[in-house]
């Protein structure tokens, strides 16, 4: 048999990359199927390539084309923006004679123009821009679940958890020392382990949040988020640690509890919090009080309107039978789901 | 998994997006919105900057439509696009990186016949001994690695299904230069795959 030809061992490369021209097609085809130098070939090729198969291509996340779409909107606004400021450096200029009545009728016809403008495209780009952080809020909690997925797989099946005991504080975010005082700890462990990236943690709807640039080694000489606004998220407080909780429809990270929204900026002060009518109804300031995000530990993420939770009605901000907070409350039982601070 | 690599879309989606219709830009989105996503990640390996050129990529296509003609595909135009701003973005981390990167590495160029060399050679590939995940790894991290030339070329020709005529079309550069290029990239990857597999293996 007469060995390939450098022509047909391009063809057959080609043919392992889906390049080979429709022309011939047919004759690698048969050059493989009757030559054993060219099977050889065509295997060698194939199984050195097989690798790449293993890069499974992911769905593009919605909140990226949302985000695509709302750049669009900006776009188009700042053009109106620029027709406006043309509109007015052309109407300021002097033109000798000043005629009162035809300058009139274009500002009240630019006027309407802009309200018109105004009234049709600020409430669509409003609306858009916060569906569209919505959208993103809850990819970046379900990007905490896979965390709280490969952390629990690499311990034993526990949570990530620090220990909240009765009578710790857990609203201290920020505290530096080795007590725990704060429930967002539980939650640092996630980045200090590098099992999350800290953007995560910041909701794109909170607009006093910020992004914490730590690498990792300056991340695992802290025991938890320098402050309040770089994780804008709340998390459940667990009745003890190492608690054997049900995964499924239990919540167990949500957009900022409402309640504790003005925690003192000192951390040496106490924390006193009484229960009135509006604190038991408003929803998470993150997404405009017009609902929030819950990571349920499923690993499924959901916008709620209300707070109440499950066939009991349970409220994710509040506990039970209580009233008056001082920052050290726990759950009595892990049927109560309170997501703080 | 692939997306939308032959399916055409409506020449009268292309007609009202050429007109400026929102909602056939919208259309031409979620058209390609997975397979240009795809290359993205596999190209950047970074999600803020896949973030970032995709929405670019979108926005300029919407922005130079009347540059576009529309007897020709939509595919090609918006991938030459997505890979001029996805090279910008790299050149951009370059230019603050403090660590050199790997993109940067010089990509020497092997001839066909070295690239066979390698492709035939009788050393083992174990694939079937490594997680899909832990191969996903290694794959992704010898590709990073890459020169970007040559990575272009193997994720636009490999994942993406481009022809020749398209690539050279899309990149500004003859077809013998391409098919070299793909040969080199071939070739650069099954040394560094048999490399990293041999060295975990140890």
């Amino acid at each position: 048999m007469p060995k390939l030809s450098d022509f047909e061992k391009e063809l057959i490369f080609d043919y392992c990359l889906g390049l080979e021209s429709s022309e011939n097609h047919h004759e690698v085809r048969s050059l493989i199927e009757n030559n054993d130098e060219a099977l050889e070939l065509y295997d060698a090729i194939k199984k050195s390539l097989s690798p790449l198969d293993s890069l499974t291509a992911q769905e593009c996340p919605e909140y990226i084309v949302e985000g695509a779409i709302d750049r669009l909107c900006k776009a188009a606004n700042s053009s109106h923006i620029k027709l406006q400021e043309l509109l007015v450096d052309e109407q300021s200029q002097d033109v000798g004679k000043i005629h009162f009545w035809p300058n009139f009728s274009q500002v009240v016809t630019a006027a309407a123009v802009i309200f018109f403008v105004a009234t049709v495209f600020f409430p669509v780009l409003k609306s858009a821009r916060q569906n569209s952080w919505k959208q993103k809020c809850q990819w970046q909690l379900s990007q905490i679940a896979g965390g709280l997925s490969n952390y629990s797989a690499d311990h034993n099946n526990r949570l990530p958890s620090v220990a909240t005991a009765n009578g710790q504080p857990w609203w201290k975010v920020g505290c530096s020392g080795q007590d725990n005082c704060s429930n967002t700890r539980n939650a640092w462990l996630l980045v200090k382990e590098g099992y999350v990236i800290p953007a995560n943690f910041v909701c794109p709807g909170v607009r006093d949040g910020k992004v914490l640039k730590f690498d990792s080694l300056q991340a695992k000489q802290y025991n938890d988020f320098p402050a309040r606004k770089y994780i804008t998220y709340s998390s459940k407080i667990l009745a003890k640690r190492d608690t054997i909780i049900s995964l499924g429809r239990n919540p167990f990270f949500s957009d900022s509890n409402p309640l504790f929204e003005n925690l003192p900026q000192n951390n040496h002060k106490t924390l006193k919090l009484r229960l009135n009518k509006k604190l038991l109804t408003i929803n998470s300031i993150n997404h405009n009080r017009k609902g929030q995000n819950i990571l349920f530990l499923d690993g499924s993420v959901e916008f709620t309107k209300n707070r109440n939770i499950g066939p009991n009605k349970d409220d994710i901000f509040t506990l039970q039978n209580t009233d008056v907070y001082n920052g050290y409350e726990i759950p009595v039982s892990e049927a109560d789901s309170f997501l703080a601070p | 998994m692939e997306y939308n690599l032959t399916n055409q879309l409506d020449s009268k989606v292309i007609a009202r997006f050429m007109d400026g219709d929102e909602d056939a830009f919208r259309e031409i989105i979620n058209h390609y919105k997975n397979g240009l996503y795809a290359f993205l990640k596999r190209f950047l390996n970074h999600h803020d900057q896949v973030e970032d050129v995709f929405q670019e990529a979108f926005l300029q296509l919407y922005n130079s439509r009347s540059k576009f003609d529309p007897t020709k595909n939509l595919r090609p135009w918006l991938f030459t696009i997505a890979a001029n701003k996805a090279k910008d973005a790299l050149r951009k981390q370059r230019r603050t990186a403090a660590i050199p990167i790997g993109s940067i590495a010089t990509s020497d160029e092997m001839s066909f016949g070295d690239a066979l060399d390698i492709l035939a050679s009788r050393d083992k590939m174990p694939l079937d001994e490594l997680a899909q995940d832990e191969t996903a790894m290694m794959v992704r991290q010898i590709i990073s690695e890459m020169p970007e030339n040559l990575r272009e070329i193997l994720i636009l020709s490999y994942f993406n299904q481009f022809s020749y005529k398209q690539m050279a079309q899309m990149l500004s550069i003859p077809i013998g230069t391409i098919k070299s290029r793909l040969h080199t990239a071939v070739g650069r990857f099954a040394k560094e795959w048999k490399i990293t597999v041999g060295s975990s293996k140890k």
